[in-house]
């Protein structure tokens, strides 16, 4: 699509000044100078636009598939092959309406000359689902700026960005000894991270002798290492309505990012030998109690199974549709239909009941009711070990946003009043670290029932 | 920032901004460039930086009349009445042309407006009625203070005459009166400050009981001097303590009536009442203040500003009572130009005759293309034209600042603020400048050309056989 900008008002309306005033003044270089304004119009009418077949473009899109929240770099390159300079391409980049741009601009105008290239990099969040992108819009002008040549030219390389749970979860192994677990606990025993001393036995095995010790003091010693413990893990995922909302339009939603921890946290465990349960908390499903449940196992199906389960409760019930506003708090995702009041504690209590005695339960929430609150309250009375890893999703630079932060930093600490792990998985803080301080710590307070 | 902190917000460089720094930066360059030839040809080649600094102030203080603090708007207004005000006196006796200094005055104006993204609608609508708004304040406090200085040299001399007059009856009423008045600000003061609020929570009770006598008595004080005054007031008119004033109670009354009892009493009183104004000013902007008024709080103090300089200025002048005069004259009149001025600016981005995005820039070329009229008629006699190059270069100068500005406006527009487009704003600029070198030096030669049968060049039907060809042209390079 070509076509011309009357962007020379200006222009018009000094020569007519111009002349008026040569006119009245009788003065011959005032009527000169009206001449001035008509080389910028010629200028600009004879310049012509076309957006030439060599210009070409390439789009990168790093890394993908990735999990929700991650960054995602886009760099797209635009390359002049033609034989003639471009004196101004302006390309916006189709980002997909669903994801939001974190940093930079995915919108360039430059200069090109022939045989140049330059690109431009914008980051994106990712979101779960399949992205696709729009052809950029490349837009020439000529060189006076009047000439306007305009379409969309489809570019090579990556044409979508593919966000999944499980996109950087390792693979399980089909072997190995795993069965012994990899959580560590408080009691010695074999393993490998150094624990304590004590004095040498008959039985113990020479590899854990403390020749050290025995150098220094002449008596032997056996060397205790924090001992792997293998046990029971029950990941609830709260996809309760409140949960349901982002920090901002394009931003995954709480949902979202919690099915990705517990996605995580199950190949984790899983890939320690430790049987893992799952229950989706806020959906009406067909387990006990309208649970999404599935018991504790392992192994490859298990993990396919709870994906399935997770990727399910990640999305909203009524379909398609984007995070819409950007809402001060936490921005509301699609409508689930459920009241955000209604009253899903007697899920909370069916999964502790359900849950193998002796097992761990790990509930993964944003904490933004106090729903929260009253489950782990509610899995106290089964005096079960308790984690809640809880992913933020409150934006701090709103004044409705620190309110709600307040609240929800107050419900961690009543949470962890119960006598739960708490767990706050503050944006930008890597998973796999959270998933490490969670689990590294539990396991101590568990040893004891693993065993 | 180079130049210290913007003026502009950072969100300014947008669809509804200013164009972008490259832009700006070539058009300001033109505009510098006039400027110094607009100096070089009045034999001054700094002769812009006279009234510079004026336009800087007045722009800055445009541009902070937009902040939403009263801190920072109480300055917008302290620069922008009084800087514009100051211009029009500057550019009146400059000395220069008035076309050309007020063109150059108007360009630099522009291009200023532009860099800290005001001289657009809303922004001059701002400026029109926040300067009205503190005009008016300025002329409501300096009555206030005319009052207020009236009231208080009256009450001095009704208190010390009558306290220190000869004749014990009404020395007594004016002791009376004096107790009584201040009695009177005590209570006020009394109950202005929130002094229970203040306490310690323990003793808040204990507080406000005592404050609550001691109002009461101040009141049943107040009472009684009032009685008192009339009642000695009439003895003092009936004459019956005419002779009493020779006892010992006279020289009782005389002591209570001495300067050195009546004047610290007198200044209790204006510091009571000073405190009680006071503590009800601050609970009023405390309690009821939001940011709706904001900006009438920062016109009212910028008005008491414009009272405290013009004030000052007369004082300083004190000696020459006509300069003094002269000073309040004008301190009162030039803002009247100046509301002028933006009324018709307002009006004429209503009718859309100045496009509300690209104002300043209008500004700026406006200002060029009148420096390059007034040019004309500088030097050698009307007809053969003034020194051609400097109309033709602010002529030029105009083009270009309308084009870069205007192409800077369309990136932002359509790409936002963020990329970084300095290649192509700079590839465009050098066309620009280039386009209205040549058309420069086209024109130029044409002139020189021309000059030597400049008799026949300037006759009326010459003149009209150019003029309607360049409209021709005009009408179809436009299409």
């Amino acid at each position: 699509m070509t076509g011309r900008r009357q962007r020379w008002g200006g222009g018009v309306a000094a020569a007519v000044v111009l002349v008026t005033a040569g006119i009245w003044n009788g003065s011959a270089t005032l009527l000169l100078a009206a001449a001035i304004p008509l080389a910028y119009l010629a200028y600009g009418a004879v310049s012509t636009a076309r957006v030439p077949e060599e210009l070409s473009l390439t789009r990168t899109v790093e890394p993908t598939p990735s999990p929700p929240g991650r960054p995602v770099t886009v760099t797209l390159t635009v390359r002049n092959d033609s034989d003639r300079t471009l004196s101004d391409v302006r390309i916006v980049d189709g980002v997909p309406s669903d994801l939001a741009v974190l940093s930079g601009s995915p919108r360039l105008g430059t200069t090109l000359g022939p045989g140049e290239s330059t690109e431009m990099e914008y980051t994106l969040v990712a979101r779960r689902g399949d992205h696709e992108f729009d052809p950029p819009r490349v837009r020439v002008r000529g060189t006076g700026g009047g000439a306007v040549a305009t379409m969309e030219r489809p570019p090579s390389g990556a044409d979508r960005l593919v966000c999944r749970l499980d996109a950087d979860a390792p693979p399980l192994d089909d072997r190995g000894a795993q069965r012994i677990g990899q959580l560590a606990s408080d009691d010695p025993g074999e393993g490998l991270t150094f624990h304590s001393t004590r004095e040498y036995e008959a039985t113990d095995p020479a590899a854990r002798i403390d020749w050290r010790h025995f150098a220094k003091r002449g008596e032997l010693a056996t060397v205790n290492y924090d001992r792997p413990v293998s046990t029971t893990v029950v990941l609830v995922l709260d996809a309760r309505t409140p949960c349901h909302v982002a920090a901002g339009p394009g931003r995954p939603t709480a949902a979202e990012l919690g099915a990705y921890a517990a996605t995580r946290a199950l190949t984790a465990l899983l890939r320690g030998g430790h049987d893992v349960g799952v229950a989706v908390v806020g959906r009406e499903g067909d387990g006990p109690a309208g649970l999404y449940w599935l018991p504790p196992g392992g192994g490859r199906e298990q993990r396919t199974r709870a994906t399935d389960l997770f990727r399910a409760a990640s999305v909203a019930r009524d379909g398609d549709g984007g995070v819409s506003g950007a809402g001060d708090g936490p921005t509301r995702d699609h409508d689930t239909g459920d009241s955000p009041d209604a009253d899903y504690g007697f899920q909370f209590r069916k999964v502790a009941e359900l849950a193998p005695p002796r097992s761990q339960l790990v509930l993964v929430s944003p904490a933004l009711d106090d729903g929260t609150v009253g489950a782990l309250e509610t899995w106290a009375a089964f005096d079960r070990p308790r984690t809640l890893l809880s992913p933020d999703v409150v934006p701090s630079n709103t004044v409705s946003g620190r309110l709600e932060n307040v609240q929800r930093h107050t419900r961690l600490a009543r949470c962890q009043a119960t006598g739960a792990r708490t767990i706050d998985w503050r944006r930008g803080t890597p998973l796999p670290i959270v998933l490490a301080e969670a689990f590294a710590v539990e396991a101590r307070a568990a040893a004891g029932g693993a065993r | 920032m180079p130049f210290g902190p913007r003026l502009d917000r950072p969100s300014a460089v947008g669809d509804e901004g200013r164009p972008r720094a490259t832009s700006l930066g070539v058009a300001t360059a033109a505009v510098l460039a006039v400027s110094l030839g607009v100096g070089t040809a009045l034999g001054d080649p700094v002769f812009f930086t006279g009234f510079a600094l004026v336009v800087g102030l007045t722009v800055a203080g445009m541009a902070l009349l937009d902040r939403d603090r009263v801190r920072e708007t109480v300055v917008g207004h302290l620069l922008f009445l009084p800087g514009a005000s100051t211009l029009v006196v500057v550019v009146l006796l400059s000395g220069g042309p008035a076309l050309v200094v007020a063109g150059t005055a108007a360009a630099l104006a522009g291009v200023g407006g532009a860099w800290a993204d005001v001289g657009d609608g809303p922004s001059v609508k701002r400026a029109l009625k926040g300067g009205l708004v503190s005009y008016v304040f300025g002329l409501v406090w300096l009555a206030f203070a005319g009052l207020a200085l009236a009231l208080l040299l009256g009450f001095w001399n009704v208190a010390t005459g009558l306290a220190g007059g000869t004749r014990l009856g009404w020395a007594l009423a004016g002791f009376c009166f004096v107790f009584g008045a201040v009695c009177l600000c005590l209570r006020l003061a009394v109950w202005a400050v929130p002094a229970t609020e203040l306490a310690p929570r323990d003793r808040e009770r204990e507080i406000e009981r005592r404050l609550g006598r001691f109002g009461r008595r101040l009141v049943l004080v107040w009472l009684g001097t009032f009685v008192l005054t009339w009642l000695f007031a009439l003895l003092g008119l009936s004459g019956t303590l005419r002779g009493a004033g020779l006892g010992p109670a006279g020289v009782l009354v005389e002591a209570l009536t001495t300067r050195i009892v009546i004047v610290p009493l007198v200044v209790l009183g204006g510091v009571s009442l000073g405190v009680a104004v006071l503590a009800m000013v601050v609970r009023k902007t405390t309690t009821e203040y939001d940011a709706s008024t904001a900006g009438t709080v920062a016109a009212a103090l910028a008005g008491a500003g414009y009272v405290v300089v013009v004030t000052t200025l007369a004082l300083s002048a004190g000696l020459f009572p006509v300069v003094a005069a002269v000073i309040v004259l004008l301190a009162v009149a030039l803002p009247l130009v100046v509301f002028v001025a933006l009324a018709l600016a307002v009006v004429a981005i209503e009718v859309g005759v100045v496009p509300d995005g690209a104002a300043p820039l209008a500004l700026a070329a406006t200002g060029l293309v009148t420096v390059a009229v007034g040019a004309a008629g500088l030097g050698p006699p009307t007809g053969t034209g003034g020194p051609a190059v400097l109309v033709f270069g602010a002529t030029a100068g105009a083009l270009v600042v309308w084009d870069v500005g205007t192409f800077g406006l369309g990136v932002t527009a359509e790409l936002g603020h963020l990329p970084n487009t300095r290649r192509l704003e700079l590839y465009h600029g050098v066309f620009a400048v280039g386009v209205g070198v040549v058309a420069v030096a086209g024109a130029t030669a044409v002139d020189a050309a021309l000059k030597p049968v400049g008799a026949n060049v300037g006759t009326p039907a010459a003149m009209a056989v150019a003029a309607i060809g360049v409209l021709v042209l005009l009408v179809t390079l436009r299409g």
